[in-house]
């Protein structure tokens, strides 16, 4: 028998009304969607651990405090938290280090995939570690807008007032990071295309 | 946003296609498109192929962080 999920809607107010496990469960749905936002902003694994911790003890307080408002749903909420604390980072620490863990290994030894063997999971790692160095290797309009609307979920129409600019400008900033990441997966990692494109301004 | 038959446009179109924020009779235009134009066919292929990529991203916190936010949860008092 299939195991009912319970809405994020009834684990929020059961958490307002001291269910910890209700938490518990939020925190677990949910850590690797946060986390994977906040690594692909700062691009630091050990800034993106304290930047979640910021942003999870920031729901805390604005749930326990009676703060949260109930019409907006749990998920886009805590993204639009985690994403403001890691744009925030990113602008006045911009820094561009090594992506490691703290047993030195590579931060996409993490990565994780569903059912697969072991054999695929090995090739999907190389080529999803090569499109996270692409990643990183956006210009930083495109690789907000590209995270806004990929990971966090964001309309357009959202990026673009968020971003202060218009919804025809938000998409051209996308299509622009499409095209940049297209380009660069065509070359090898030893001969990667410097020049990349920038929607006109 | 109406879809246009423009260059520039449609390229977006395809984004905003690839993305499910075009309506119902927007997505017939797209598709009838598509079927016309073999290069907005390729771009819309390329787009898909890079989205399912970006699908696999996912980066997983360690224990110790989430043990801190749980412990953080569990003796916060409210203001």
């Amino acid at each position: 028998m299939e195991k009912i999920q319970v809405s994020d809607c009834e684990l929020v107010s059961a958490y307002i009304k001291g269910d910890e496990n209700a938490f518990s469960v939020l925190v677990e749905r949910y850590k690797s969607k946060v986390f994977t936002t906040i690594v692909l902003v700062v691009k630091d694994t050990y800034v993106a651990e304290d930047l979640m911790q910021d942003t999870f003890i920031k729901a805390i307080k604005t749930l326990r405090n009676g703060r949260y408002n109930e019409e907006g749903k749990f998920l886009p909420w805590i993204l639009r938290i985690a994403h403001n604390l890691a744009i925030d980072y990113f602008r006045r620490d911009k820094r561009y280090p090594n992506v490691v863990l703290e047993d030195g290994s590579n931060v996409f030894n993490t990565l994780s995939f569903s059912e697969d063997s072991m054999e695929s999971i090995q090739v999907k790692k190389e080529s999803h570690e090569h499109l996270r160095m692409l990643i990183k290797r956006l210009p930083e309009q495109q690789r907000e807008v590209l995270i806004m609307r990929h990971y966090e979920d964001m309309s357009f129409q959202e990026i673009a007032e968020a971003t202060g600019v218009s919804i025809n400008t938000a998409l051209g900033r996308m299509r622009y990071a499409l095209i940049n990441l297209r380009k660069m997966m065509s070359k090898t990692v030893y001969a990667y295309d410097t020049n990349l494109y920038t929607e006109p301004q | 946003m109406p879809m246009t038959q423009t260059c520039t446009q449609n390229p977006n179109d395809v984004i905003r296609y690839l993305y499910g924020e075009t309506s119902g009779e927007e997505n017939d235009q797209m598709e009838e498109l598509l079927a016309k134009d073999s290069g907005l066919l390729a771009w819309y292929l390329d787009c898909l192929d890079i989205q399912l990529g970006l699908n696999q991203i996912e980066v997983t916190p360690s224990a110790h962080v989430v043990n801190r936010i749980l412990d953080f949860s569990r003796s916060y008092v409210a203001e």
